[in-house]
């Protein structure tokens, strides 16, 4: 066994795609990877160490397959790697085939074809709780004779099995493997399936010998559940229903803690400026750092939150049902079904989302999918939204009891996927034509949502942005402050029309703080690009947060609140961004915000381009600087003409 | 210089250098590299997509 002769033991958790391989790689490793109740949830190898006895080993967790004959790039890596074809990878010593109980025949095909290659195999038999209440039953020791392949029913949440499978993956270190020898038909041509046809009757022989069906009844309950759900209109009202319960839900549930960060941000500013007296460390600590840092912490409750419902909606398997809604629409625009797993990922972040387009085997599908998948509102765009409703719409409801708020919200969201929709149906039928592939979808069992997976999806987007404002957030308002701050006004004696002398009693007033910020570098710069955004409704303040948005769009809220901070002149006391927001003036002294700029504002951030990160994904997964570039062009001006139509439009009807 | 000053502009050229360093890396994976990592959706040697 290679394995024995080299020091690293490779186990390869192989298995068909939302079989639970993640879930196992956990449990196994102590490691916290993504997972959910649907199929691709892992496109990237990812390793881990276990110890298997005494014997230290690494554990890949490969991305789905269901069988070795890869058709998409993430299968054709996952079925190498167990081949020993990978020229990176060593070939694994052991394979842990992930088998969903609830989908035996489907999920075996797979190990029959790995036990074909003589690999040591040990089947991890996954959701059997699910399979047993599902009314069935089934003799795990007799389908373990039919395979001659040993089989461990586990259970990753409560550690059922995992004993067991570790003493024989360690068994089979010292044991000589066997090939599972079927009997095949001789010399295939091309197209003849005569070999998977062996295969499946193999299978089903086996299974037939061991599982005994009783789930008439719940089988037809859930029918019934999913017809109601996937139902082409009763499906979508429940969809909109169920996202306005959880916008609203955000809304209300996350005041209070967001006022009590609010608070604590603003004590802390108080606090610095008490302790560290008048400066410009002070000014820096104060307006920049925890202005820029905590304008972007205090969305912290609504993130979790958010994650929170996408983890339940995720875990119970409604997503699914909802992706099987939107499919139809997709097919008939000419894009891949398999687009939407992708495409629901981006409502996290779109780096994942495009990594997970890998799933697509067709080079122009991906492509088109890549393309579109910035359109979803990623949880970065969320401060944004949530600061011009709390400043701009906060109160306000619809019939007394939908908030304008949630429906804003919802409305962006959808704004969002339309012209998704949109922009694939143009780039299908231009730059990326081509015949759209067929695709099964798999209805994942509608499951309780497992505790630990919700948490563990809200710690780690939690850990993700608090990391992130700590890091690039912080090191961004400081940059932002410095450019806001500099250059001071000379203080000059002949007096210049930016600085106020009193020459009679030989003292300097300070220029006012708004002044200086007009001054500055950042405000220069917001001046000077000020004639393209006003036809927007946006000052030049706005066009420095804009700018700065480009490397992250959340720093669009860190800048405003750096702006309104450093800008502040002593006789102005808004306490927090909301209210700064609110109480912005122009310099005709209207308001800056109305609720028709802060609309204009937030349809600009569905559909602009504004983040580096994905660019470099889209450079690193297309191969090309071309389709970055092209991402890049057609976003902004899409945004650029997008919020101008709602800013002159709205102003036509009226609003101001 | 005031303290205040000197620990100030220490702690904005640091966010800067960070900033910097940030958008190089950035800028590197924006750029043509000569081998590939295992998962990054083309073939190292012929820079050509598998699929």
């Amino acid at each position: 066994m290679n394995g024995a002769a080299s020091s690293q033991i490779i186990i390869a958790l192989a298995g068909n795609p939302n079989a639970g391989k993640t879930t196992l790689f956990n449990s196994l490793t102590g490691l916290r990877q993504k997972v959910a109740n649907y199929p691709g949830v892992t496109v990237e190898r990812k390793q881990g160490p276990w110890s298997v006895g005494e014997r230290p080993a690494q554990i890949i967790d490969l991305p789905g397959l269901y069988s070795l004959d890869a058709t998409s790039l993430d299968e054709q890596i996952a079925s190498e790697v167990i081949q020993g074809k990978y020229a990176a990878e060593q070939k694994p010593d052991v394979v842990i085939c992930v088998v969903d109980a609830t989908n035996l025949e489907r999920n075996l095909y797979l190990v029959t074809q790995i036990r074909e290659l003589g690999i040591p195999v040990v089947i991890a038999l996954t959701m059997i709780d699910v399979f047993e209440r599902q009314k069935h039953e089934i003799d795990v020791d007799s389908l373990s004779r039919q395979l001659r392949t040993p089989i461990v029913a586990v259970n990753a949440k409560d550690g059922r099995g995992i004993d067991e499978l570790e003493r024989i993956v360690e068994s089979l270190f010292d044991e000589k493997p066997s090939i599972l020898d079927l009997p095949m038909p001789e010399e295939v041509s091309v197209g003849d399936n005569s070999r998977i046809f062996a295969r499946y009757k193999f299978i089903s022989n086996a299974v037939q010998e061991s599982v005994r069906h009783n789930d008439q009844d719940s089988h037809r309950f859930s029918e019934k559940i999913d017809r109601v759900l996937t139902h082409r209109f009763f499906g979508l009202v429940i969809l909109v229903g169920i996202l306005l319960l959880v916008f609203q839900t955000i809304f209300s549930w996350s005041s209070v803690p967001m006022d009590l960060l609010e608070k604590g941000f603003g004590a802390a500013a108080d606090f610095a400026r008490d302790q560290l007296g008048p400066g410009m460390l002070t000014d820096l600590v104060a307006d920049g750092i925890i202005a820029g840092v905590g304008g972007v912490v205090v969305f912290l409750p609504q993130i979790l939150l958010l994650f929170f419902f996408i983890s339940i909606l995720e875990d119970t398997g409604y997503m699914a049902r909802a992706a099987f809604l939107l499919d139809k629409l997709m097919s008939r625009i000419g894009l891949h079904g398999k687009a939407f797993l992708p495409l629901f990922s981006s409502f996290a972040c779109a780096i994942p989302g495009i990594m997970a387009t890998r799933t697509i085997e067709n080079r122009r599908d991906r492509f088109a999918t890549i393309m579109i998948a910035p359109f979803m509102s990623c949880s970065a765009r969320l401060p944004v939204y949530t600061l011009m409703i709390a400043a701009l719409f906060a109160g306000q409801s619809f019939f007394g009891f939908i908030s304008v708020g949630a429906v804003l919200m919802l409305a962006m969201y959808a704004l969002g996927i339309v012209v998704a929709i949109v922009a694939a149906f143009i780039l299908k039928r231009t730059i990326l034509s081509g015949p759209p592939p067929p695709f099964l979808m798999e209805l994942p069992p509608y499951r309780v949502p497992n505790v630990r997976t919700v948490i563990q999806n809200m710690i780690t987007r939690a850990w993700l942005f608090l990391k992130r404002a700590g890091t690039v957030i912080l090191a961004i308002s400081i940059v932002l402050w410095a450019l806001m701050y500099f250059p001071r006004a000379e203080v000059s004696p002949a007096g210049t029309t930016a600085v106020v002398v009193d020459a009679q009693a030989n003292t300097v007033e300070p220029l006012p703080e708004s002044e200086q910020l007009k001054n500055s570098f950042a405000g220069r710069l917001g001046h000077l690009i000020e004639p393209v955004i006003s036809p927007l409704g946006f000052d030049w303040k706005t066009g420095v947060a804009l700018i700065a948005s480009f490397a992250a769009r959340e720093v669009l809220v860190s800048t405003l609140s750096i702006i309104y901070n450093v800008g502040k002149d002593e006789n102005e006391e808004s306490e927090s961004l909301i209210s700064a927001v609110r109480d912005a003036k122009r310099e005709d002294g209207k308001p800056t915000w109305t609720p028709l700029t802060g609309l204009t504002l937030m349809v600009f951030f569905v559909l602009a381009m504004q983040c580096m990160s994905t660019l470099a994904v889209v450079r690193r997964e297309t191969n090309s600087w071309r389709w970055p570039l092209f991402m890049m062009a057609y976003m902004t001006a899409l945004a650029y003409v997008a919020a101008l139509i709602t800013y002159q439009g709205g102003r036509l009807l009226g609003f101001e | 210089m005031e303290m205040q000053a000197l620990i100030a502009g220490i702690v904005i050229t640091s966010a800067v250098f960070y900033v910097s360093v940030i958008g190089l890396r950035k800028f590197r994976s924006f750029s043509p590299k000569a081998k590939c990592g295992n998962d990054c959706g083309c073939n190292g040697g012929t820079k050509k997509l598998t699929s």
